[in-house]
């Protein structure tokens, strides 16, 4: 067992393995859980809602039918948790809004069936930033969810449930969404692994839009190799997501992928973002040092990767969200602006006062700015850069106006629609983990995998975990 | 702090506490009458602590619209290309022999394809009000223009699933 020997700590491939041994029950494996959210969740608020009652059915099930060998599938009896953007059957989803407050949708989203049809448990429903982008805030029904790595701390968003759910051991693993960073973040500041897939590669449906021209949605796990396992049940063809495209997953699936290594991949570094375009802090650029020898032990040919900067992703992001985001809210906010947290309206609200041709214009850099970063992959497998200029900022000197004010690292793989993932690959001195940002080509999910779960296990970071 | 940078400061509503503060505010290039003006023209009623969030995020707007590169060639604009809607109804069991029929791989030329399978639709739909005519502009041309796509979705795995329920 390379996780923990206890049940809340297991990653979801050593759970997996045991429950199909028989060594592992999925209603004690939930139960504990359970347990540890009751007992937690007070001080870290990533659970909005915990269906208890609904979990313990789900696992009783499952472990009827794992004592009759009829397994469901590759998650039979694993408990998981979803950001509260995801619609699920008959359980409150709310997007962390006082709008939808009372919202019960009448059937899962895409992703969640699946998980479901896979044998999945479900937990409840995580935190997130309001309509997956108006937060921290403290405006709201409920409160920010906190970092488990030190509760004064910003969990990253806006998938900031899933974050610290994972990391404190409350669920094993969790669905995010990501249009600016909002899965890499979280994964970054908490300590996980987290996947923006390639765009049309999950569906979306059934999941509260933010920018549906940006949209993705993805896993969130502890291990790079869990979340390939999830990947393997979400991803696929919907013809009811319009932006859902055909593919084929690498022979074998996603999570045979991340366990093929990463010897003989060439990676190429994009030491700008970090070094000149928004400079790191001392020991987010000594993590970048160390893993560049680390990738060199890998096996890696390790180079240096050139490309547009980061303030022009930042901005083809950023306008194209603010503009979409207004259009979905606009009845709301035209109507009843107090309703929205502040954090919301200062990141959506200007979106109604921009310029259309702005919005044109970001579509059209866009395009260009995808094409010169995929056109890196003619000489690298996959890219490699931070996550985030440093670690876990404290939750009270997070800005309103950010993204707005300064670029993300994580733009460029929301501009150029191909996957990108952030991996834990070592600590600040303070304690606090960082995050590696593993960027690939469209549909070169198996790359990005495989090399987050190279550097995972060669770094020794998994072993670490939140003492709460 | 000149005039304008006084006007377009955020104010926290009601003087009450600002939780977090607003940064890196960015140099003031719209006036409170223009923002005024803005927010009349978005439809938005907003207080005065609203105004001031939104004149600050507005800068900021304006300051990563200025980023954006304006010169580019007329027909440099491959970012807006709408897809109509596949063809619901089944091709009708008549039509299909010219869709097997078709060499050309679908997709090769979807803009030629599609303007003039539109063409003959738009004929087509013309001709409806004078039976007569209709007959007259049902050749396999544009059958097989559809029936090629059609084969390009399915030999690149595209078929359409059933509808879930």
């Amino acid at each position: 067992m390379r996780g923990s020997d206890v049940l809340h700590h297991l990653s979801i491939a050593d759970a997996a393995g045991m429950i199909r041994a028989r060594r592992l029950s999925p209603v004690e494996l939930a139960r504990a859980l359970l347990d540890r959210i009751e007992r937690l969740n007070p001080r870290l608020d990533a659970y909005l809602t915990v269906t208890a009652q609904g979990a313990i059915a789900q696992a009783r099930a499952a472990e009827k039918a794992q004592m009759q060998s009829a397994l469901k599938g590759p998650l039979h009896g694993i408990p998981l948790a979803y950001k509260d953007i995801y619609d699920t059957a008959g359980v409150r989803t709310t997007a962390q809004s006082r709008l939808l407050e009372a919202n019960v949708p009448a059937r899962d989203a895409e992703a969640i069936r699946r998980l479901h049809e896979a044998g999945a448990v479900m937990l409840g429903k995580l935190a997130t930033h309001e309509f997956a982008i108006g937060g921290p805030a403290f405006d709201l029904p409920w409160p920010p969810a906190r970092n488990p790595w030190d509760t004064e701390r910003f969990t990253g968003g806006s998938s900031s449930g899933s974050g610290a759910a994972v990391a404190a051991g409350l669920a094993l693993g969790s669905l995010g969404s990501d249009t600016g960073g909002s899965i890499r973040f979280p994964a970054a500041y908490c300590g996980i692994a987290g996947l923006k897939p390639t765009a049309g590669l999950v569906s979306r449906r059934g999941v509260i839009p933010l920018s549906p021209s940006l949209d993705t949605a993805g896993p969130m796990a502890w291990t790079a190799e869990d979340c390939a396992i999830l990947l393997d049940s979400i991803a696929g063809y919907d013809p009811l997501d319009p932006a859902s495209v055909p593919s084929t997953p690498p022979p074998g699936g996603y999570a045979a992928a991340a366990r093929r290594g990463a010897k003989g991949l060439k990676v190429g570094i994009i030491r700008r973002f970090y070094e000149t375009d928004l400079p790191a802090s001392a020991e987010v650029i000594e993590q970048m040092a160390e893993a560049e020898r680390l990738l060199a032990d890998l096996g890696c040919s390790v180079g240096t990767a050139n490309c547009p900067p980061l303030a022009a992703f930042n901005a083809a992001n950023r306008l194209i969200i603010t503009a979409e985001a207004f259009a979905l809210h606009e009845a709301e906010l035209t109507s009843r602006p107090e309703a929205y947290s502040r954090a919301f309206r200062v990141r959506v609200m200007a979106g109604g006062v921009m310029r259309a041709v702005d919005y044109i214009q970001a579509q059209r850099h866009r395009r260009s700015l995808a094409a010169e970063l995929n056109a890196l992959f003619d000489q690298f497998d996959v890219l490699v850069t931070a996550a985030t200029p440093g670690p876990a900022p404290k939750l009270a000197d997070v800005s309103l106006d950010e993204g707005l004010a300064r670029p993300t690292y994580a733009a460029p793989a929301n501009i150029s629609g191909g996957p990108a993932m952030s991996v834990c690959s070592g600590f600040a001195p303070n304690g606090l983990p960082l995050g590696l940002q593993i960027i690939g080509p469209p549909f070169g999910e198996a790359s990005v995998l495989a090399l987050g779960h190279a550097v995972e296990e060669a770094s020794g970071s998994r072993s670490r975990r939140p003492s709460l | 702090m000149t005039r304008d940078q006084a006007e377009t400061r955020c104010e926290p509503p009601g003087g009450e506490t600002v939780a977090h503060e607003l940064v890196r505010v960015p140099p003031p290039t719209v006036t409170r009458d223009e923002i005024d003006l803005l927010i009349r023209r978005a439809g938005l009623t907003l207080n005065a602590g609203q105004k001031a969030d939104l004149a600050v995020a507005y800068q900021h707007i304006v300051t990563l619209a200025a980023k954006l590169p304006r010169a580019r060639p007329f027909a440099d604009e491959p970012a807006f290309v709408f897809h109509p809607p596949l063809p619901s109804p089944p091709i009708p069991p008549a039509e299909q022999p010219a869709a097997t029929a078709t060499t050309k791989p679908a997709g090769e030329k979807p803009v030629a394809t599609r303007t003039k399978g539109a063409r003959k639709a738009a004929a087509a739909a013309k001709a409806a009000a004078q039976p007569t005519a209709a007959r007259k502009v049902r050749p396999a041309k544009p059958t097989g223009a559809r029936g090629g796509r059609a084969k390009g979705r399915a030999a690149k795995g595209r078929t359409k699933p059933a509808r879930r329920t």
